[in-house]
Formats: C-alpha cells, structure tokens, sequence
C-alpha cells in the first residue's frame, strides 16, 4: 500500500514537472525563435542564413522604421502623459471625493480593460469617423491621424492608470490625510502634500503600464488611422512588412527590441513598487 | 481667554443603527487636563473626532473657545489631534514632519526653522531632525507627533491614546513628560485614554464614558472616592459591591441590613427607610483586624490568599451568600487560608451607589 503510493506520488510529480516544462517550452520557444532569428545573416526573415547583426544595423538606416520609431515613442509618451494624469485624477475622485453613481462610474472606467480590444477599436473608429471629425470640422479644425491614435490610446491607459494607482491609495491610511486636515492644509494642499507624494510610486507604475501598453498596441492604432493616411508605429510597421511577399529580417530585430523594451519597462514598473512596499514596512 | 476651551452640549453621533455618541455634555476649562476614560468601544475617538471636525455630530453644539464651531472644517479649528497611530507623515523627515503645520500657516522660514528646533527640543528630539519615520522607535515617533501637534501653538490639543504603544516603564515617563508639558505650555489637553490609572494620575478633571454616554466627571479623587455608579466604582480601581436594605436612618446616617450583617452608612443624600440600596467598598480601604471584635466589625473565612508583591489579596466569606476581596499592602503577616480573621473600614469608604442598567 505505501510503496503502491510512494510510486503514485513519484509519477504524478514526473507529470507535473513534464507538464511545466512544455509549458515554458510552449510559452518561450517561439520567442527564443525570434531572437535567435534576428541575428541571421539571411535576406529573407523566416530563413535561417548564418550568424549577423546586419538586420539590427539596416535598423537605423531604413527611414521607414526610424520614422515608425519616433511615430510610436511620440504616441506613447504623449498618451502616456495625458493617461496618467486622468487616470489618477479619476482614481482620487473615484476613492476620496463624495459623488454619486460611484458604483457605474467605476464600472464604466473598468470597461476597456475587459471588452475585446477589436470591439473598441472599431467602436473608436465610428466614434471619430462620425462623431468627432464632423464636430472638430464645423470650427475649421481637423484630426489628424497621430491626434486620433493618442486620444485612442489614452481611451484604453486611463483604465489601467487608474486601477494601479487606485489599488494604492485603498491602501493608503487615511489619518494622514486627516493629519495635514488638522494641521491646517486645505484639501488642495493635502493632495500636493500628502497624497500625491504617497501615490508617487504608483502614479509611475501605472505610466510604466500605460508606455507599454501604448507601444504595443496594434488594433486601436490600425482602426483609428483607417482611411489609408500612412501614419505608423512600429506595430504598424512590422503588420505591413508581414504582407509582402518576401519578409525582410529587420521584422525580427524591430520585435525583438521592442520586446526587451516591454521587458525592460514592466521590470522598472514591478521595482518601483516593490521599493515602496518594502520602505513602507 | 475664555473660561471654556471646548464645550459639547448634548453632542449625539449615529453610524447606521448604532448610536456611537449620546447625548454628550462637557465643559473644558481653558489650561485644564482634562481625560475621557472609558472601554474599548465606548466612543472615546468619535468624540475626539467630532471636535476635531472629522465627524458631523448628528445633533448637539461643539464651541470651540466659546465659538460656535458644530460645522467649521477641520482646518480652521484651533484644535491639534495626536492620532492614536501617529499617523507621521512616512514621505516627510522629522523636521519636515513638524514644520508642516507651520508651512500651512505660510511663516517666514526663519521662524519656522526656529520653532521646529525649539518643538524638537522641547521633546528631547533634537538632532534627530533628519531622520524619516521609519528610521524611529515608538517612542520618539509617538514624541514627533506631539512635537508636531504642539508647534503651531493650537490652544487645545486633543490626544487619542498617545501612549497606548508604548511598553509600561516608556509610558510612565511620557507620561511624566506630558504633565510636564501641559504645565509648561498651559494648553488645554483633552486626553483620551482606557487606563484608569493613567486618567487619575494626570488629569485635572476627567470623564468616565460607557456606551457612547458621560457617566460622571469630576477631579481624579472624586471619581475615586465617590463613585456615582457601578460602573464607575467597578471600572475606575475595584470595588465590593454589597446589596442590602435600609433598617433605620438618621439623618445623613443609615444602617444597611445586608443579609445576616449591619452596617453603618453615611451619604450625601439622605437615604428611605425599607430602601433597597447597593454599596460600593474598596478593597483597599478594609483593613484586617481580630475577629468577633464586635463594634461594627464583621468576622469571615479566608478563602483564598494571593501574594503579589506590594500587595496581597484576600477573599473572605462573610456568610454562605456574601464574599468581599480585602487587599492589604505587603505579605501577609502570618494570616493563612482556612483561618477566621475580622474585618473593618472607615464608615465614610463605604459608598451607596446608583444601579446603572448597563
Ligand atoms: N466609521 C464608523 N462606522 C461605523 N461604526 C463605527 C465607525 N467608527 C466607530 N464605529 C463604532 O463606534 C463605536 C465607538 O468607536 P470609537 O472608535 O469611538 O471607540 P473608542 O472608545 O475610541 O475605542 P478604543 O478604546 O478601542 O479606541 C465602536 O463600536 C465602533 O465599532
Ligand atoms: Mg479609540
């Protein structure tokens, strides 16, 4: 009976250490793949032709990838900026002011975060083409097509912005607030003070997310810059190249630097927060 | 200067169904130490809060300095709280923390520099001005916060059990420090805490509460002395509670037939004869002495002994209904489990006191 169970216990560990493994097999070989790839010396992208670092050098000298380059780190960063902002103001109203219809409001904001992104994508696409553009129009003004990438994305960053700075400041004790009350802030002057401060590390943990989200992102860019104006970013980019009939190998380097980018950026996000939990302690 | 710091007339605060605060009423002398005591639970930090204004009262007036202030914000009371957490600012130094209150004020930054070295001092922190919260013991946390609350000068400060996180011997010299300090800085403390002690060694006047209500508020030795109902008697040290009925009364004096016992007994208002009456007896204030004495002395059986050091603690039946707990100082002098032993006490220690229906 125990040998019978010892051989049981020792199998299903066999099992769970195989199933593990083709798991992280399953997850990371392709992306071993594509790194590997980006250092061949073939012309083409999906052919292996011996070791080279010229895919990473025609990088810097093909306009059309520079251009979609500073397209996606403009986008980004502006998004980012606008999305942060909002997303936090959005948390403290949500958190600390007295408003009513709390309850729909905080469903509406965690919406983009659950809705399939094509399904907003297209929604932003009908929004500007019959919304928007004719509004903006009847005072003379027009939207060009970076303007309406941003505005998408900071849709979607808001959402995530607010939910990570929201979850902090639960968590922040509300005596302080109480405290610089008492001591004669005005409200205003507490959120300067104390609040913003307290927040700070999860003001830029959720930037971080916003940055990254907003360079990777393909459908709400590809939907709000339909109409053929030629405007990309680097996701753009590398949908287009994957249309031709023979793929450069720039695909892989351009993927894999933008994937040590997200790495790199969701790392520094996970480190701000752990400094400020560990200080806190 | 007014002669009220802060006055509550009938103050009641509800959350949801439970009535947290009821019907409070109390006067603050301006410069005075004044204590709410009271359980856990009994509404000490609510009314705190209400005069701090970060809880509208649901009915009743609060003025502050003889200034109506039920609504007033926060910000614009002259009323400093010390939390019961501290609640320091974590982002902020020491003297960052301190200098707050001052910066609100919008003061030259040579006077503030001035002030926070003086307020540090004053609580034996100076050189310690650099340090972040987290970087401090309890204790020096718990003295920023009132370097804190005192450096802008409020003219009363509230405390919230500033000393409830400390270790005994800490509390004991804080405690010493604070009396100091309000003597010194001749602020009016409204200080809450849940240690009676505590609430009689330092107060000028303190207030006992139980279930959001004000139950009796008198100086330190009134309340002790006199307690006006069990409650009080039982929380504020020890009491004996002994239920008898009046069998004769002359003027202020009355003699109380408990159970096979008489005794005499003095009080304020004269007692009805036949009156049911229940009396409180310290055991402190009886003293051991031969039995079958006669004079008013009761004898009974030491049922049980215990030695704690600077006292010890006896539990003697006096008849097969009736045991009292005698506490005298020191050993115990030879007295033994089992032994008859008599019992005595100044008329004037025992109290009649009012049925509080907790
Ligand atoms: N915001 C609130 N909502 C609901 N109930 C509350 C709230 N604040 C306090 N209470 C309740 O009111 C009662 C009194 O609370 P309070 O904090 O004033 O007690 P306390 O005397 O300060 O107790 P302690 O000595 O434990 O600090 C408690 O029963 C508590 O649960
Ligand atoms: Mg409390």
């Amino acid at each position: 009976m125990g040998r019978l169970k010892r051989w049981a216990d020792q199998t299903i560990g066999s099992l769970l250490v195989l199933d593990t493994l083709l798991t992280y097999i399953f997850l990371y070989l392709p992306i071993g793949v594509l790194i590997l790839y980006s250092f061949s010396a073939s012309r083409y992208a999906l052919v292996w032709g011996g070791f080279s670092l010229d895919a990473y050098r025609r990088l810097l000298t093909d306009p059309e990838i520079v251009s979609a380059l500073l397209n996606s780190v403009i986008v980004a960063t502006s998004a980012t900026a606008l999305a942060t902002v909002l997303g936090t103001a959005l948390a403290l109203a949500l958190e600390r002011a007295r408003i009513r219809w709390r309850g729909s409001i905080e469903a509406f904001v965690y919406l983009p975060i659950v809705i399939p992104e094509i399904v907003m994508a297209v929604g932003l696409l009908l929004f500007f083409a019959q919304v928007l553009r004719p509004l903006v129009s009847t005072v003379g003004l027009g939207i060009s097509p970076p303007l309406a990438v941003i505005a998408g994305h900071i849709t979607f960053s808001i959402s995530y912005v607010m939910v990570v700075v929201r979850a902090r400041l639960r968590d922040l004790d509300k005596s302080l607030e109480e405290a610089a009350l008492d001591l004669g802030a005005t409200p205003w002057q507490v959120v300067r003070r104390v609040t913003l401060p307290l927040l700070a590390p999860a003001i830029i943990s959720g930037a971080l997310l916003a940055f990254t989200l907003s360079l990777d992102d393909f459908y709400v860019t590809y939907f709000a810059t339909t109409g053929g104006s030629g405007f990309k970013t680097l996701p753009l980019y590398l949908y287009a190249l994957q249309g031709r009939a023979a793929i450069p190998p720039q695909m892989n380097a351009v993927a894999s630097l933008m994937l040590v980018a997200s790495l790199m950026l969701i790392a520094l996000a996970l480190l701000v927060q752990r400094r400020s939990y560990s200080r806190r302690a | 200067m007014d002669e009220f710091s802060v006055e509550l007339h009938e103050i009641s605060k509800r959350f949801g169904q439970t009535t947290v605060v009821e019907r409070i009423s109390l006067r603050i002398r301006s410069g005075e130490f004044f204590s709410l005591l009271g359980p856990s639970g009994c509404g000490k930090t609510t009314t705190l809060r209400i005069i701090a204004g970060f809880e509208s009262p649901d009915s009743g007036e609060l003025l502050i300095n003889g200034k109506l202030a039920t609504h007033t914000p926060p910000q614009e009371r002259d009323v400093n709280l010390v939390f019961q957490n501290y609640a320091l600012f974590p982002h902020l130094t020491v003297e960052q923390n301190v200098a707050f209150g001052l910066e609100m004020q919008k003061l030259p930054r040579a006077q503030i520099r001035e002030r926070v070295g003086k307020a540090l001092e004053l609580v034996r922190l100076s050189g310690l001005g650099a340090r972040l919260p987290h970087q401090l013991s309890g204790g020096q946390q718990q003295r920023v916060a009132l370097a804190r609350a005192l450096v802008t000068e409020p003219s009363v400060l509230l405390l919230d059990e500033p000393l409830g996180a400390l270790d005994f011997k800490l509390r004991q010299e804080m405690q010493l420090e604070l009396k100091r300090l309000q003597r010194d800085l001749k602020i009016t403390f409204l200080y809450v805490t849940h240690d009676q002690e505590e609430a009689l060694k330092m107060s000028d006047r303190l207030a006992v509460m139980h279930q959001g209500r004000v139950l009796q508020i008198g100086p330190p030795q009134e309340i002790y002395e006199r307690p006006a109902t069990r409650f009080v008697a039982d929380f504020i040290g020890e009491s004996n509670f002994l239920e008898g009925r009046v069998v004769h009364t002359a003027g202020r004096r009355a003699v109380v037939q408990i159970g096979p016992l008489q005794t005499n007994v003095f009080s304020d208002t004269p007692l009805q004869l036949h009156q049911r009456v229940t009396l409180a007896l310290r055991p402190e204030r009886i003293q051991l002495c031969l039995p079958d004495a006669g004079n008013g002395t009761w004898t009974g059986l030491v049922e049980e002994l215990i030695y704690i050091g600077k006292e010890t603690r006896y539990r003697v039946r006096l008849s097969p209904e009736i045991t009292v707990t005698v506490s005298s100082p020191g050993a115990s002098n030879g007295i033994t489990v089992g032994e008859r032993v008599g019992l005595t006490w100044d008329p004037q220690s025992l109290r009649p006191i009012e049925e509080y229906s907790a």
